[in-house]
C-alpha cells in the first residue's frame, strides 16, 4: 500500500470547543488503530494536507481531531460541515508512553490546543482507573474562551485534579479556577518525583519553561515527555522537513522525552 | 552474487542495440549546449563512452525532479503508476553507492511506492572511473572509484575490452540472453584491471577524510563562528541539494485541473530554503540562515553515520563544482581540518 495516498473518511459530527476550534469526529473505512499521542496527516485534494494530533481514543469506529484554523489546511477544514469527505493518512509516530506511565503519578501539563494531545491520555485514564497512580492536569488558554472540552471537566475532576488557568480573565464571574501562568501552578500540585511521569504538550517555549519547572521539582529528564510540533509533508521521515537534529518529529516523536530533545539548536527547548 | 565476464568493445553497441528493443536505454549524451547529461539514447554510437568523471547524477531517475504522486477528485484518490523498464548506461561508482543508500532511505519501515517501482525497472550499468576528476574524493569513502559490490553490472575500461562485473539479478537478466557476445575473464583481465584501479587511486588530487571532520564537530570544538562564516557564503540556491545524488527532501503540492479534480505532485525541496520549516502563525524553528546550513552538513556528517553507518556524502564532488560560495562538502570538511574559515 502507498503510505503517500490518502483514504477518504467521513466527519461524522463538529463541535465548536473555543475561538477557531473545533472537534471533528472522523469515521474511517479500514483498520485504523491509534495509541494516545499519535496524530494523522489530515487534508483535502486541491487543498494540501497538515499533521495533527488525534485528540480522542478509538470510540465506536471513530476518532477525534480537535483544530485551531490557523492555515491554509485547517482554515478549509474549518468550512467543512457534517457528512463531509475528509482525507486522512495515518496514524503515525510515537505517542505517550503509557505503559510506562502505568502505576505512577501523572502529571500532565497542556497549554492551548495542545490541551488536544493530551486528551486522548486522559480518556486512557478514565477507563482504566486501576492502573495509574494520581493524576493532576495544569492547562493554562490565553483566557477562558480558549479552554477547550470545558463540558468535560466534570467527567474528568473525578479521577483527576484539575487546575485551569487563564493569563486573563474576561469575566469574573465565570471563572472559578486559577489566572496565571501554567509554571505558577506547578507549586500547588503535590509532586512525588521519584514516582511521577510528565506529558507535556503546547506551545514550545511554554514547554521550555515547563520542562524546567518540573527539572526543578526533581522529576528526572527521562520522565518528562513532550510533544513537539514541526513542518511535515509525508508523515513517513522522508520529505525532510520535520527533521529536528538527527530525529524525525513524524517518525521518532512526536513524542519525546525531555532528554532526547532538550537544547537542540533548532528547538526552544 | 558475483560473476564476471568479458565483453569485446566491438560487441557493445550490438549488444544495447538489443537491449532497447525491450527497455529504455539511458545514457551518456551530448547535450543541446555541449555538456555531458543522462539522457535517453536516440543513436548508439553517439554515447560519450569517454565522458569525464563527473555528469549529472542519475538520482533524477529514481526520484524525478517532479512527479505526480496520484490523481485525486472529491471522491478518493487514483493511482499513477510508472512501469517502463530502463537500462541506465555508463552511471558512476559514487552513484552507485549512493543509490544503494538511497535504496535502504527508500525501503525502510514505510516503502516509497515511486522510488521502489522505478528502481525494482531500473538496471544500472556503472563504468569504474579510470581518470577521476580533480573535484573527486570517493577514494577516501571507500565509494569508488572501482567498487567491489553493489553495484548492478560494473564495467573496467581495460582499452580494447570490458571486465564486465555482475553483482545482481538484475544485472545477470541483462546478460544471460546475450552470452555468446561475452567471454570468460583470464587472469591477465583482472590484472589489468588491478592496474587501473591503483593508477586511478594515484590520480585523485583531493585526499578527503570526513571521519575526522565528523570528530571534529562531535568533540565540539567547532564554535557556531566557523558556520556563521559559512553560512555568510552560502547564496541559499539549493545547488549543492539538486546536485546531490544522496539529498531527498522533497515537498508536496496539489494542482487543481477543475474544482473537483487535480493532481498530488512532489517536488524536490531544499533545507537550504527559508521556508523549509515554517509553520502556520510563523512559528519557525530554523529561520536563521547559519541553523539551516549546519543542518545540511550536520544531516550528512553526523545523522546519516547514525542511521545508516554511513556519511550522506559520496565524495562526488558536484557541490565542488556548482557551489557559487565555495562552501561545498570537500571544502568545508578541509575548513574544519585546518580550523579556519579563510580563503
Amino acid at each position: 500500500m502507498n503510505p503517500l495516498r490518502p483514504l477518504r473518511a467521513l466527519i461524522k459530527d463538529i463541535r465548536p470547543e473555543a475561538e477557531g476550534v473545533k472537534t471533528y469526529t472522523i469515521s474511517i473505512e479500514s483498520s485504523f488503530v491509534p495509541a494516545p499521542g499519535q496524530f494523522n496527516m489530515l487534508g483535502f485534494p486541491g487543498v494540501g494536507e497538515a499533521p495533527i494530533s488525534l485528540s480522542s481514543i478509538l470510540y465506536n469506529g471513530c476518532f477525534d481531531h480537535t483544530i485551531k484554523s490557523v492555515g491554509r489546511v485547517t482554515g478549509f477544514l474549518d468550512n467543512l460541515k457534517n457528512g463531509d469527505g475528509i482525507f486522512v493518512r495515518g496514524p503515525y509516530g510515537r505517542g505517550w508512553p503509557v505503559k510506562e506511565a502505568e502505576g505512577m503519578d501523572i502529571l500532565l501539563i497542556a497549554g492551548g490546543v495542545g490541551l488536544a494531545p493530551i486528551r486522548p491520555i486522559i480518556q486512557t485514564i478514565l477507563s482504566r482507573k486501576k492502573s495509574f497512580g494520581s493524576v493532576s492536569l495544569i492547562y493554562g488558554a490565553r483566557d477562558e474562551k480558549n479552554i477547550l472540552y470545558t463540558d468535560e471537566f466534570k467527567e474528568w475532576e473525578d479521577r483527576i485534579s484539575l487546575y485551569p488557568t487563564v493569563d486573563e480573565v474576561l469575566d469574573k464571574k465565570m471563572w472559578k479556577y486559577n489566572v496565571g501562568l501554567v509554571t505558577e501552578l506547578l507549586d500547588k500540585v503535590k509532586i512525588r518525583a521519584e514516582r511521577t511521569i510528565a506529558f507535556v504538550c503546547g506551545p514550545e517555549i511554554m514547554m521550555r519553561f515547563v520542562c524546567r519547572g518540573l527539572l526543578m521539582n526533581r522529576i528526572s529528564q527521562s520522565k518528562i515527555y513532550v510533544s513537539l510540533e514541526r513542518r511535515m509533508k509525508c508523515g513517513i521521515a522522508q520529505c525532510g522537513h520535520c527533521q529536528h537534529n538527527g530525529l524525525f518529529v513524524c517518525k521518532d516523536g512526536p513524542v519525546f522525552s525531555y532528554k532526547e530533545v532538550k537544547g537542540l539548536p533548532d528547538g526552544m527547548l | 552474487m558475483k560473476k564476471d565476464m568479458i565483453l569485446e568493445k566491438s560487441n557493445l553497441s550490438y549488444w544495447l542495440r538489443q537491449l532497447r528493443k525491450e527497455m529504455l536505454l539511458i545514457g551518456p549524451m551530448h547535450g543541446e549546449n555541449g555538456d555531458i547529461v543522462l539522457k535517453t539514447v536516440e543513436n548508439i554510437h553517439e554515447i560519450v563512452l569517454d565522458c569525464p568523471a563527473l555528469i549529472p547524477s542519475p538520482k533524477e531517475f529514481l526520484f524525478p525532479q517532479k512527479e505526480e504522486m496520484f490523481g485525486f477528485s472529491t471522491e478518493g484518490t487514483k493511482n499513477y503508476r510508472n512501469s517502463k523498464r530502463r537500462l541506465i548506461f555508463g552511471v558512476r561508482s559514487c552513484d552507485v553507492s549512493a543509490i544503494g543508500l538511497l535504496d535502504r532511505f527508500y525501503g525502510g519501515k514505510f516503502i516509497d511506492d515511486y522510488y521502489t517501482a522505478r528502481r525494482e525497472n531500473t538496471v544500472f550499468i556503472s563504468v569504474g572511473c579510470n581518470k577521476p576528476d580533480p573535484t573527486c574524493f570517493c577514494n577516501g569513502l571507500g565509494t569508488g572509484p572501482f567498487l567491489s559490490s553493489g553495484f548492478d553490472i560494473q564495467f573496467s575500461d581495460l582499452g580494447d575490452r570490458y571486465l564486465v562485473e555482475i553483482g545482481s539479478e538484475h544485472g545477470l537478466s541483462i546478460v544471460k540472453k546475450f552470452s555468446h557476445l561475452f567471454s570468460k575473464p583470464q587472469k591477465s583481465d583482472y590484472d589489468d584491471q588491478y592496474e587501473a584501479i591503483l593508477s586511478s587511486h594515484a590520480m585523485f588530487e583531493k585526499r578527503i577524510n570526513l571521519e575526522n571532520a565528523r570528530q571534529k564537530i562531535l568533540s565540539g570544538s567547532v564554535e557556531d563562528s566557523f558556520w556563521a562564516g559559512v553560512a555568510e557564503r552560502c547564496f541559499e540556491c539549493g545547488g549543492c541539494v539538486y546536485e546531490c545524488p544522496l539529498c531527498t527532501c522533497f515537498n508536496v503540492i496539489d494542482r487543481k485541473y477543475s474544482a473537483i479534480e487535480g493532481v498530488r505532485l512532489r517536488n524536490w525541496d531544499t533545507c537550504m530554503f527559508r521556508g523549509f520549516t515554517k509553520m502556520a502563525v510563523n512559528v519557525w524553528p530554523a529561520e536563521k540562515k547559519i541553523m539551516r546550513t549546519k543542518r545540511w552538513y550536520f544531516h550528512k556528517l553526523l545523522y546519516y553515520p547514525e542511521q545508516f553507518g554511513r556519511f550522506g556524502c559520496v565524495g562526488c564532488g558536484r557541490c565542488t563544482i556548482t557551489c557559487p560560495g565555495r562552501i561545498d562538502m570537500a571544502t568545508i570538511a578541509y575548513r574544519l581540518k585546518v580550523g579556519n574559515n579563510e580563503d
